[in-house]
C-alpha cells in the first residue's frame, strides 16, 4: 500500500497549506488548497469575489510561502498587451534594443480585475497562460516554471467591464470564490488590522525544485483507474445532456477535472484517484465551464453542477 | 398525491358492495333498491362534501330495526336480519363517515357476506370472501392514517407501499384459513334453505303429471343434478326418477305398486355414475334408465326400479348408481296386470274408440304397442311448450285437434291409449338429456330437461321403455341446448368451477382426502420404472445437480468478490451506525464520517485495489473481512436508530 511518505514533497505542500491557513490567511483554507492544486496541476485559478476579501493577500502570501517570485497586474481598460508582457527599450549606451520583461515574467502573477482589461490584453494574457511563453517583436521568451496566474474578477460590478468569454473561462482550471471569513476570525482580523505587512515576513517554506518535484510526483505516481475515468466521463456526459444546460463540460474540462482530482488525491496522500477526489473538485473545476440556456441564466452554476454530481452513483465495485 | 379520505371512501364502497352483491337475490325490494341509491348518494355527498349529519340516520336505523324485528318469527329469522343488515349498511353509506363509522361499515358488510352463506354455498363466496379480506386489511391500515389526521395526503408511491404492506396480512393469514378449513366442521347445504326446505317449490320434475292444466309451461334452468359418467349418446340419456302408475282425478300419480311385484333391470350396457343432486330436491334418487343399484346413500328401492332416499336431509350429497342402458325391466315376481290397465275416471269417446280399435287389430300386446307407435308416427304431432290444449279433454284435443303438446301430453295420452287397448302401461318421470361438461367429465341436468315417458309391459319381454315424444315431428329439438356456443363454453367452465367447489370444499371429508392421498401413494409405489432408467438415475441426478450448481455459480459469478465484500461492509455500517450510504457516497467519505479507524483502513485497502484497477488479493480479503467484523459503534447504538445521511460535500 502506498502511504503518504511515498508521495514526494506531499508533507512540504501540506505544510505550506497548513501554515498559510493557520497563521496568515485564517478561514481561507479551501481557497489556498485550490490555489495550490492549480499550481501543482500546472493550471491557473480565477478568483471570483467582491473586493476586499483578501484575494491579493492570498496571492501574495502564497508566493512568499512557496518561495516564488510575484508579479502583479492591475487591469484597466487602457492596459496594453505590452504592459504585461514587457517591451524592448533602446539602450543608448549599447546602441541596441533591450527587452524589459513585464510582470508576467514571474512565477505567481496576480491579474487583478481581469474583466476590466480590454479583450486584446485579455487574449494576450490568456495566450501566455496557455503557451507559457511570450513572443515580443519576433522573439520568444519562455516564462518561468512554475507559472501560476491568479486572476480575480468582481462578479457584482459589471459597468465598464469586458466579461471573459466562455472560451477563455475554460482556460482556468479552477474558479472559486473566497467568501467571508467565519465570524470569530473576521472579528480578530478587524481587531488586529490588515496583515499586509506581516506577509513580507513569511519565510519561504519550499523551494522551486520542491514544487516541480511535487508536480512530477502527482502526475506520475497517482494512478487514475478506468473506473474513476468512467466516473469523470459520467459527470461530463451528464452536464452535456442536462436540460438546463446549453453546453456542458468540454474535453479540456474533463482533462482538467482528472488533473485536479489527481492533485486532490496527492494532497490526501493516496496513490490513486478515488471518486471522492473527483467529486470534491468537480464544482470548482467544472462549474464555470457550463453555459446555461438563455432562460436559465439566473441559475447558480455551482449549485446546478453540485446537484448533478450528487445524482451520479460512484463506482464502488 | 392521494387523499387518505378518498382512498378510505372508495375502499368502504367496495367493501359494502361485496357485502351487498351476494345477498342481492335474497333481499326484499326496498333494501334491494335502497342500498345502491344510498351508495351513489354517499359517493356524491363525499365528493361534494355534504354528508348527512346528525341524528337522522340513527332515527332511520332505529325505525327499520323495529320494523324488521316485528317480522322475525320462528320460521322467518334470517330474512329480516339480512334485510336489516343491508338497510343499516345503506344508512351508514349515506351518512357522514368518521373512523368509527368506517369500522361499522366493515363489520356490517362482513355480517352481510356471512349472511349470504346461509342462503347459498356458491363457489363465488370464496371470491367475495378473499376480496373482502384483502380490502378490509388495506382499509384498516389506511384507517390508522386517517385517525391521525383526516385531511392527510399520501404520495402515490407511499400509497403503493401501504397497500402492499397491508396485503401481507391476509396473505399471512392464509395458512390459518387452510388450517381451519381442515379442522372445522361444515355444513353441506345452505343452512337457511335447509331450514326452509318445506317452503321450497319443486319445479320441473314433479310427482304428478297433469297435462292441460296450463296453456304455457315456464322453463326454469336451475340445475337439477350433476352426474359424473362417461359421455353417452343422447338417446340413452333417460334419467329415471319416479314411476306414475295410478290416477287421482285426471292426473297421473304414484300409487303403491301391487304387493309381490319385483322387477329388475335386464341385460344392457353397464354404466356407472356418480350423481350430485342439487340441494332441496325431491327425495327421488335419479339414475340412468334403468338403474340396477344405488349405493352411498340410505334409500329404499321400489319394485319398479325406482329409489327413494330415506332420512330428511336434502343437500349436497352424492351417490353412486349402476345402470343397464337400454334394458327392459324383467319381472321376477308378481305383476298385477289389472292394476296397470286401470283407466282414468274420464276418458274421451275418441280415445276410448282408438283404444278399442287397436285392441281389436293387435293379436298380442307386442303388436298392439307397435300399432300405437305407428299411429303416433303418422299423427303429425308437434312438440311444443306454448299454445297447449286446455279444458275438459286436453288429451283428446292434443291427439285429434291441436296436435301440439309437451312430453306430458305425449306420454300421458300414449299410456292411457295402451291401457285402453289392454296393454299394461305406466309413466316414468325423470329427465332427458344433459349438457356434457368436458372440463369436469359430467352431465349437467337442469330442471327444463324434466321429461316423462312410458313403459309398457309385454309378456315375455318385461317392461319396455317407449318415449312417445320421440315421434313428434320436431323431436330433435327436445332437450336440445338453446344457448350459443361461446356463452355455453363460459357457462360450462363456471359450472365446472362450482362442481369442483362442491367436491373439494362443500363435500370435503377428511377421511376421503386421506383416502385419495393413500391411493396416490399406492399408485406411486406401483409405478414401474424401466430398468434402464434405474441404472441411468444416478447419472441423471448428477447431471441435474451439476446444472443447478453451475447456474448458482454463474449467478454468484455475476456478483464479484469485491461486490460481496462491499455489501457486507455497507450492511455492517448500516447496522452499527445506522448510516444508509447512498450510491453517490464515496467509501472514503463514508469512512471519514464514521470516525472509525477500521472503516478508514477498509476504504484504504478496498479503494487501493479497486481504483488501481486491481483485484483484491486473498490476504486483503481476509483482512477486509476481519475489519468488517471489527467495526463497532463505540459511541453507542442509541444513535444507530436515527438513520442519518452522510453530508454531501460538493
Amino acid at each position: 500500500m502506498s502511504n503518504s511518505t511515498a508521495l514526494p514533497k506531499r508533507d512540504a505542500m501540506l505544510n505550506v497549506i497548513d501554515t498559510l491557513a493557520g497563521h496568515y490567511l485564517k478561514g481561507k483554507v479551501r481557497a489556498i488548497r485550490l490555489a495550490v492544486s492549480a499550481l501543482l496541476s500546472g493550471g491557473h485559478i480565477l478568483l471570483e469575489d467582491i473586493p476586499g476579501l483578501g484575494k491579493t493577500t492570498l496571492a501574495l502570501a502564497l508566493s512568499r510561502a512557496l518561495g516564488l517570485s510575484f508579479g502583479r497586474v492591475q487591469c484597466t481598460s487602457d492596459l496594453l498587451p505590452s504592459d504585461i508582457t514587457g517591451l524592448s527599450i533602446f539602450n543608448r549606451e549599447e546602441s541596441q534594443f533591450k527587452f524589459i520583461p513585464g510582470p508576467l515574467f514571474h512565477n505567481v502573477v496576480l491579474v487583478d480585475e481581469i474583466n476590466r482589461a480590454m479583450p486584446k490584453t485579455q487574449s494576450a494574457l490568456l495566450e501566455a497562460m496557455e503557451e507559457r511563453r511570450v513572443t515580443v517583436e519576433g522573439v520568444t521568451y519562455p516564462l518561468p516554471e512554475p507559472f501560476l496566474v491568479i486572476a480575480t474578477q468582481n462578479p457584482v460590478e459589471q459597468v465598464g467591464t469586458y466579461p471573459l468569454p466562455e472560451s477563455q473561462m475554460d482556460r482556468f482550471i479552477i474558479r472559486t470564490g473566497i467568501g467571508y471569513p467565519p465570524e470569530e476570525i473576521e472579528k480578530s482580523i478587524i481587531m488586529y488590522g490588515s496583515i499586509r505587512d506581516d506577509l513580507r515576513k513569511i519565510p519561504p517554506l519550499v523551494v522551486v525544485d520542491d514544487i516541480l518535484e511535487a508536480r512530477r510526483g502527482a502526475r506520475e505516481q497517482v494512478f487514475l483507474s478506468e473506473k474513476v475515468t468512467g466516473y469523470i466521463f459520467a459527470i461530463v456526459a451528464a452536464t452535456r445532456n442536462h436540460p438546463l444546460i446549453l453546453s456542458g463540460i468540454s474535453t479540456r474540462g474533463a482533462i482538467n477535472l482528472a488533473d485536479a482530482a489527481r492533485i486532490n488525491a496527492y494532497l490526501e496522500g493516496r496513490g490513486y484517484v478515488a471518486p471522492e477526489d473527483v467529486k470534491s473538485v468537480a464544482v470548482p473545476v467544472g462549474a464555470h465551464r457550463l453555459i446555461l440556456r438563455a432562460e436559465n441564466e439566473s441559475l447558480n452554476k455551482e449549485e446546478l453542477l453540485g446537484a448533478i454530481v450528487r445524482n451520479i452513483p460512484l463506482p464502488l465495485a | 398525491m392521494v387523499r387518505i379520505k378518498t382512498v378510505l371512501n372508495s375502499l368502504a364502497s367496495g367493501i359494502a358492495l361485496l357485502g351487498f352483491v351476494p345477498l342481492f337475490p335474497y333481499l326484499e325490494t326496498v333494501p334491494r333498491f335502497l342500498f345502491p341509491a344510498a351508495l351513489a348518494a354517499g359517493i356524491m355527498a363525499d365528493r361534494k362534501g355534504w354528508p348527512v349529519r346528525g341524528r337522522i340516520p340513527t332515527v332511520i336505523s332505529l325505525f327499520c330495526f323495529i320494523f324488521y324485528a316485528s317480522q322475525v318469527g320462528r320460521d322467518n329469522l334470517v330474512g329480516p336480519a339480512v334485510n336489516l343488515l343491508v338497510i343499516l349498511l345503506a344508512v351508514r353509506m349515506i351518512s357522514e363517515k368518521s373512523g368509527r363509522n368506517y369500522l361499522q361499515i366493515y363489520a356490517l358488510s362482513l355480517f352481510a357476506l356471512a349472511g349470504s352463506s346461509l342462503f347459498s354455498l356458491d363457489a363465488l363466496f370464496l371470491c367475495y370472501f378473499l376480496l373482502m379480506l384483502a380490502l378490509i386489511a388495506v382499509s384498516l391500515v389506511v384507517l390508522t392514517f386517517h385517525s391521525s389526521s383526516s385531511a392527510q395526503s399520501v404520495s402515490r408511491a407511499g400509497m403503493k407501499r401501504i397497500v402492499s404492506v397491508a396485503l401481507v396480512m391476509p396473505v399471512a393469514s392464509l395458512p390459518l384459513i387452510l388450517l381451519f378449513f381442515f379442522i372445522l366442521p361444515r355444513t353441506q347445504y345452505p343452512l337457511w334453505n335447509f331450514l326452509n326446505v318445506g317452503g321450497a317449490k319443486v319445479t320441473g320434475f314433479s310427482e304428478k303429471v297433469e297435462p292441460g292444466s296450463a296453456p304455457v309451461v315456464g322453463e326454469v334452468r336451475n340445475v337439477a343434478f350433476r352426474a359424473s359418467c362417461p359421455r353417452l349418446p343422447k338417446d340413452q340419456l333417460y334419467w329415471r326418477g319416479i314411476v306414475l302408475n295410478g290416477f287421482e282425478g285426471g292426473a297421473w300419480v304414484r300409487r303403491e305398486p301391487p304387493a309381490g311385484e319385483d322387477g329388475i333391470a335386464g341385460k344392457g350396457e353397464t354404466v356407472r355414475q356418480i350423481i350430485f343432486p342439487a340441494p332441496g330436491r325431491s327425495p327421488q334418487l335419479l339414475a340412468l334408465n334403468i338403474p340396477r343399484s344405488i349405493s352411498g346413500l340410505r334409500h329404499t328401492a321400489g319394485p319398479d326400479c325406482t329409489y327413494v332416499k330415506r332420512g330428511a336431509a336434502a343437500g349436497h350429497e352424492k351417490y353412486e348408481a349402476v345402470s343397464a342402458l337400454g334394458a327392459t325391466i324383467i319381472m321376477k315376481g308378481g305383476g298385477d296386470a289389472a292394476f296397470y290397465r286401470t283407466l282414468p275416471p274420464r276418458l274421451s269417446q275418441r280415445m276410448a274408440a282408438l283404444g278399442r280399435e287397436i285392441a281389436a287389430r293387435g293379436r298380442d300386446d307386442g303388436e298392439r304397442v307397435a300399432l300405437l307407435v305407428e299411429y303416433y308416427r303418422d299423427a303429425n304431432l308437434t312438440y311444443a311448450t306454448t299454445g297447449l290444449p286446455v279444458g275438459e279433454e286436453p288429451l283428446d284435443q292434443f291427439l285429434f285437434d291441436k296436435k301440439r303438446g309437451h312430453c306430458e301430453f305425449f306420454a300421458s295420452s300414449f299410456a292411457i291409449l295402451l291401457r285402453a287397448a289392454g296393454v299394461p302401461a305406466r309413466l316414468v318421470g325423470g329427465y332427458y338429456g344433459g349438457d356434457y361438461n368436458e372440463l369436469g367429465g359430467y352431465y349437467v341436468v337442469s330442471e327444463d330437461m324434466a321429461h316423462v315417458w312410458v313403459e309398457a309391459h309385454i309378456a315375455g319381454k318385461g317392461w319396455v321403455t317407449l318415449d312417445p315424444s320421440a315421434w313428434a315431428v320436431n323431436s330433435a329439438a327436445i332437450g336440445e341446448n338453446r344457448e350459443r356456443r361461446a356463452a355455453r363454453t363460459i357457462a360450462m367452465a363456471l359450472d365446472a368451477l362450482g362442481y369442483y367447489w362442491n367436491m373439494a370444499v362443500i363435500n370435503y371429508d377428511l377421511e376421503r382426502q386421506l383416502q385419495v392421498i393413500s391411493s396416490a401413494h399406492g399408485g406411486l409405489k406401483r409405478l414401474a420404472v424401466p430398468a434402464r432408467l434405474k441404472r441411468l438415475a444416478p447419472a441423471l441426478l448428477l447431471l441435474v445437480v451439476a446444472v443447478a450448481g453451475s447456474v448458482i455459480l454463474l449467478r454468484r459469478g455475476r456478483v464479484t468478490r469485491e461486490e460481496r465484500i462491499l455489501r457486507a461492509f455497507l450492511r455492517r455500517v448500516r447496522r452499527e451506525y445506522g448510516r444508509e450510504a447512498g450510491p453517490a457516497t464515496g467509501l472514503h467519505e463514508l469512512a471519514a464520517s464514521l470516525h472509525d479507524p477500521g472503516a478508514d483502513r477498509f476504504a484504504e485497502i478496498y479503494g487501493g485495489a479497486l481504483y488501481r484497477d486491481r483485484r483484491l488479493t486473498p490476504e486483503q480479503i481476509r483482512e477486509l473481512k476481519g475489519l468488517i467484523r471489527g467495526l463497532h459503534n463505540r459511541a453507542g447504538r442509541a444513535i444507530a436508530g436515527r438513520a442519518g445521511t452522510i453530508p454531501q460535500n460538493s
